[in-house]
């Protein structure tokens, strides 16, 4: 019978390095815990953001008039911007309509109202929604760009019309006190056919 | 060696010393691998956010250029950059200005015109950020001539 058992000083070392990888061990799965969770978080904020985006892609993608102004009185009764509501006008089967964003700042979420349906977009997470209605503006020889507010009747011919949004998300301190994560996003959208209308105003 | 009833062998030879490293090291080995989860995970959070700003990135480029007027789509190919970039794709036409936004420096982008017809032009929008294919996108759309 083998009698080779283990040393009091093995056992010493063996149960040292066990103890030190344990705490090693259990740190990191806290750590990843926490990390996972953080990770379904942002995941579910990018998610949120992007269904919004696609929503207003979609929606202005409808964005059209049927006033035959010049082009600047056709891109401001197209598309209006308040502080942090955004309205435009689109074509449907049976005529016009108009669709608007709101932010809500007591349930932080963004309000798409149509003209028999409101749905809550984003919900809980918007710490801010600031739409601008930009246009592009010929200058002599060259494009200029400006936030449509300071383009008036006497200004230069409008060449094309969008909205820039500033959109920052975050999720509320009650779910995650500890660092929450938020993400800014800054996307640009063309109403391509209101655009083309635009255009084409310059060719009548 | 000890005999317990109906001949059933019972090792009584202890851990070696040895043993409980190579133990250790299996132990080693299983951390290592739960670190690059860790790490894998991490890489999943930055890689959602990249895509959806470079989808977003990609789809206003490519509204923008269906905007321009078609006789002023020049068919060529243009990078983006760091900075907000101000072109235009026909000298002389300020119709034909393109403004695209600016790029973080992990990313790549580039836009292509090309001429498939006298009436139609392709567009193509390119953001690449990475190796792998998750980490490009594509997309692109037709304009035709309307007058």
């Amino acid at each position: 019978m083998n009698k080779n058992g283990i040393s009091l000083l093995e056992i010493i070392v063996v149960t040292l390095v066990f103890s030190l990888l344990l705490i090693v061990v259990m740190l990191t799965t806290s750590s990843s815990f926490k990390e996972s969770s953080r990770i379904d978080k942002h995941v579910q904020l990018t998610s949120d953001v992007a269904t919004l985006l696609a929503y207003i892609r979609s929606d202005m993608e409808r964005c059209m008039t049927d006033n035959r102004d010049s082009p600047l009185e056709i891109t401001k009764e197209s598309i209006s911007v308040d502080k942090h509501k955004l309205t435009f006008k689109v074509i449907e089967d049976n005529g016009f309509s108009f669709i608007s964003y709101e932010w809500n700042k007591d349930n932080r979420s963004i309000l798409r109202k149509t003209a028999n349906r409101e749905i809550l977009l984003c919900k809980n997470i918007v710490m801010s929604f600031e739409p601008e209605h930009m246009g592009l503006i010929q200058q002599g020889n060259e494009g200029i760009s400006l936030s449509i507010e300071n383009i008036s009747a006497q200004s230069p011919k409008l060449l094309r019309t969008w909205v820039k949004l500033n959109i920052s998300v975050e999720i509320s301190e009650s779910l995650m006190p500890e660092n929450p994560p938020s993400q800014v996003y800054e996307p640009v959208i063309y109403p391509v056919k209101l655009n083309r209308l635009i255009t084409s105003k310059w060719y009548e | 060696m000890l005999i317990i009833g109906n001949n059933h062998k019972l090792n009584d030879t202890g851990l070696s010393f040895v043993e409980l490293l190579i133990a250790i090291i299996i132990l080693t080995i299983g951390l290592v691998f739960s670190l690059h989860v860790y790490s894998q995970s991490f890489k999943l959070r930055t890689l959602t956010s990249e895509r959806l700003f470079a989808s977003s990135w990609a789809e206003s480029n490519l509204e923008q250029l269906s905007c321009i007027p078609f006789k002023d789509l020049i068919p060529g190919r243009i990078e983006a950059n760091r900075e907000e970039k101000k072109i235009e794709l026909n000298a002389g036409s300020p119709a034909s200005t393109l403004i695209i936004p600016p790029l973080p420096e992990n990313m790549e982008g580039s836009m292509e015109i090309m001429l498939v017809s006298k009436t139609l032009k392709w567009i193509t929008v390119k953001v690449d950020w990475g190796q792998d294919t998750t980490s490009q996108l594509e997309f692109t759309t037709f304009v035709e001539k309307r007058f």
